[in-house]
């Protein structure tokens, strides 16, 4: 029979877990009141500054009252939030209406604080001003471990000054795995700098003909990047990576750059290629450069063992064609393989051509 | 008799360590789901704000399987083409319905043949036609033989064309950005292979054009246990697991898969009623078999509504439907039992849940009997009887009023505190009566899956009023 002091123990360790949910209760109570207060506190806030928001972006700047300690965490939201919104002269005075507010200390202090919302708005904050007196403790944290508070660390530097976020982050952008391709591209993006691209287009033609894996990755990462860059800026390294690596990851990223005819003889000759990711760009590349001549080269694909690369190539045949019912409708006639067919009728019937 | 006793000694101290290693790993979940919460509300700002990122989300296919939906089934698809997305198709199964569901798509959405060039990645049944809207071009049905939900998906994956697939129940009601919420983590991180949104429940809330306009409490006492139990499974159970990427389950309700993992491990089984969570406990164990680098992740916002039982007979069956699903889903993938590169899903969250949420039911029968044996015979004393039940009713109540907090302290959706406190009772009632109810159905879900009884397509009665009313 369990012992007495074991009853006991389970009886203390109950009123432990009572005490414990009435606890819990207490704070889910105090949760709401906290909610309530918070969404009333932050209701009045907008009910005054919205409108004093509204004329400051207009250009009345002047007439800012002063902003309360409890008030300035909603200035924040609302300041970032319509940050995130707006465009151009408006960003700018944004950033005047902040100053003004004096705001700008109090963005320090969160900086240097260890929550990471505090961090992580600090750091937006930041980013959205162009403030370079905290570069150092920005670029810091750029380098922590931790992915996301680490780029928007980095994205805040490349709102302060472009040039000098690439020269302090271009090693990390290409090695650090879990920064995913399409935000930093993203980040490029809203940067817009054509120094920062061409930059990155010559370390990609520095790389083209580049065989060891640790280099083949950074040059992969450099040619996502290169997909939101002015074509002409891209394009040479592009050429040049097509024509040195023989990586087929490589080659089918450079595939989905080219858009001019003159590039049309290195298209063709990576239509037979063994990978099938590569004969599917090379299908796709063909559909946009190519000619209606091109259609009985590309027709060739449609026959592919690999149901992407016959469904590509039925699109482009489409595409190369103008999507002409009677060049398909004949080209159709011509195709003895089935599933080739089938599969130009399903391009044809997507794209609404009889 | 003193062998008897002596047996009977040794069981009081089995289930006393069963008891403790249960709850003290449902406790340790529920402080992992509080930190991994933490930090999703200390980020939760920034998802607020407006996002320009919609270039570089994967378009996604929606594979809504159908089975005698023809009351729904317009209304449900009309709120899925509202959905703000940049780049998604639509993708209906009708897996033979006996009802009007084909002719009801037919009649809404204008539907043409459609020559689709049909690629067999998995097998599945004949496919009678496919059908494209000539109002939605993103829309298209696929008229099939009947072969269960798991078959329909996987004529649905077939016929995708986008890397992403969402997999929801015909009914599901989703949030305009909900796709918008699930598709994050593939963004954030190549490896991961599949994503879990929470799913709440809509009864006794306002849906209005097929989404959900207000949050509010079923009449009903039965649906409003579930709410609590949701809570419990999503915002403790999974996030808690999927801070160590360890979550066996992703609700077929809604998840979002990456469809080259999904083909290469074969698809969906169709000969299991567990479809979903066998499809989760595969990718884990096919990935960790292969050594190939990989994450399941759970995304803690609501993104997915479904209407719960409202009457004993459904959720009954509903329950045991679940409790089979679940142990084929373990015994389908024994490989991942202790296996050497098993990590944290096959080391932890595999025992864990054969042990405790697979077989604990048959335990905690036996334990229950056994206290009531122990105590008329007199093994176990009055004392220990009475401060062991008290024990495991408060521990119970605990963890559903954890839930409740996390709840309050992530995104508070319920607006009115009287449903705080409403709901708080109910953590506290459905221990008595209601926990004990569910586990003699989770017994016969467990008697079901020994004895091989045939399963079948997991459709439940809907009153959907929430829709009548307001779509």
């Amino acid at each position: 029979m369990l012992s007495e002091h074991l009853i006991q123990i389970v009886v203390w360790l109950s009123m432990t877990l009572l005490v414990l949910m009435l606890l819990l209760l207490l704070r889910i109570a105090l949760l709401r009141i906290n909610l309530i207060a918070h969404t009333s506190r932050e209701r009045i806030f907008l009910e005054v500054w919205q409108p004093l928001f509204a004329s400051a972006i207009a250009g009345d700047t002047d007439n800012l009252p002063q902003l309360e300690e409890d008030e300035k965490i909603y200035f924040m939201k609302l300041w970032n939030h319509l940050h995130q919104s707006l465009r151009g002269p408006a960003k700018r005075r944004l950033n005047i209406i902040a100053l003004r507010c004096g705001i700008l200390h109090d963005v320090y202090s969160l900086l240097h604080r260890k929550g990471l919302r505090s961090q992580l708005l600090a750091l937006t904050m930041l980013g959205h001003l162009e403030d370079r007196s905290a570069w150092t403790e920005i670029l810091r944290l750029a380098k922590h471990r931790d992915t996301l508070l680490s780029f928007v660390a980095a994205r805040a530097l490349f709102q302060i000054h472009p040039e000098a976020a690439l020269n302090d982050l271009k090693q990390l952008m290409l090695e650090r795995e879990d920064w995913p391709p399409a935000q930093l591209a993203l980040l490029l993006q809203e940067a817009n700098r054509e120094s920062i691209f061409t930059v990155l287009a010559n370390t990609a033609n520095d790389l083209a003909g580049s065989t060891n894996p640790t280099e083949l990755g950074r040059l992969s990462r450099l040619l996502h990047l290169l997909e939101v860059a002015p074509y002409q800026l891209a394009i040479p390294a592009v050429r040049a990576t097509l024509a040195a690596n023989q990586k087929d990851e490589i080659i089918a990223q450079c595939l989905k750059f080219l858009r001019e005819p003159s590039d049309l003889p290195a298209v063709k000759k990576h239509i037979g290629h063994p990978n099938w990711v590569v004969r599917l760009q090379a299908a796709k590349a063909l559909g946009r450069i190519g000619s209606p001549s091109d259609q009985h080269q590309l027709a060739v694909l449609l026959r592919d063992p690999v149901w992407w690369v016959r469904y590509r190539t039925a699109q482009a045949l489409v595409t190369l064609t103008r999507g002409d019912s009677q060049t398909l409708s004949e080209l159709r006639a011509h195709l003895a393989d089935r599933y080739a067919v089938d599969m130009l009728k399903m391009a044809m019937s997507e794209k609404g051509v009889q | 008799m003193s062998h008897f006793v002596d047996v009977m000694l040794s069981l009081q101290w089995f289930f006393l360590l069963y008891f403790i290693v249960v709850n003290g790993g449902y406790l340790a979940l529920n402080i992992l789901s509080y930190l991994s919460l933490q930090r999703h509300i200390d980020i939760q700002f920034f998802e607020d704000l407006p996002k320009a990122y919609n270039n570089f989300k994967p378009p996604i296919s929606l594979l809504v399987p159908a089975y005698n939906e023809a009351s729904t089934i317009a209304a449900s698809v009309r709120s899925l083409l509202q959905l703000t997305y940049h780049e998604f198709e639509i993708i209906v199964i009708n897996d033979g319905s006996k009802d009007e569901t084909m002719a009801e798509l037919q009649r809404e959405f204008d539907l043409a043949p459609f020559e689709e060039a049909y690629w067999h990645k998995l097998p599945t049944e004949t496919i009678n036609g496919i059908w494209r809207s000539t109002r939605y071009p993103n829309l298209r049905v696929i008229d099939k033989e009947n072969g269960g939900k798991a078959d329909s998906l996987n004529a649905g994956i077939n016929a995708s064309r986008y890397p992403l697939f969402c997999a929801i129940d015909a009914d599901s009601v989703l949030q305009r950005n909900s796709l918008q919420l699930i598709v994050q983590p593939f963004i954030e991180d190549a490896r991961t292979i599949a994503a879990g949104g929470t799913v709440r429940v809509v009864n006794g809330c306002e849906v209005s054009g097929g989404f959900l306009t207000s949050v509010g409490l079923p009449h009903k006492l039965l649906p409003r246990l579930q709410i609590v139990e949701y809570l419990r499974s999503f915002l403790f159970g999974r996030l808690g697991w999927s801070s160590f990427n360890a979550m066996l389950i992703i609700s077929g309700a809604f998840g979002l898969f990456r469809k080259s993992s999904v083909i290469d491990a074969g698809g969906y089984r169709t000969d299991t009623v567990g479809e979903d969570m066998e499809l989760v406990v595969r990718l884990h164990r096919l990935h960790r078999k292969q050594r190939i680098p990989y994450r399941i992740v759970f995304v803690p916002n609501p993104a997915c509504w479904t209407e719960v039982p409202e009457t004993v007979h459904v959720l009954k069956k509903q329950r045991i439907r679940w409790q089979r699903g679940l142990l084929e889903s373990m015994q389908m993938n024994l490989g991942l039992f202790f296996n050497l590169h098993g990590g944290w899903a096959g080391w932890l969250a595999f025992p864990f849940t054969l042990l405790f949420e697979g077989l604990g039911p048959m335990i905690e029968i036996f334990g229950y009997a056994f206290m009531i044996a122990g105590f008329s015979i007199g093994v176990v004393s009055l004392p220990a009887f009475l401060a062991f039940t008290l024990l495991a009713i408060v521990l119970g109540i605990l963890l559903s009023i954890s839930s409740l907090m996390l709840e309050e302290m992530s995104f508070h959706l319920f607006p009115r505190p009287q449903q705080l406190v409403q709901l708080s009772l109910v953590s506290i009632i459905e221990h008595f009566g209601y926990r004990q109810l569910t586990l003699v159905w989770r017994i016969e879900g467990l008697l079901h899956w020994l004895f091989g009884t045939k399963g079948s397509w997991g459709a439940m009665p809907r009153s959907a009023q929430w829709q009548q009313h307001n779509t």
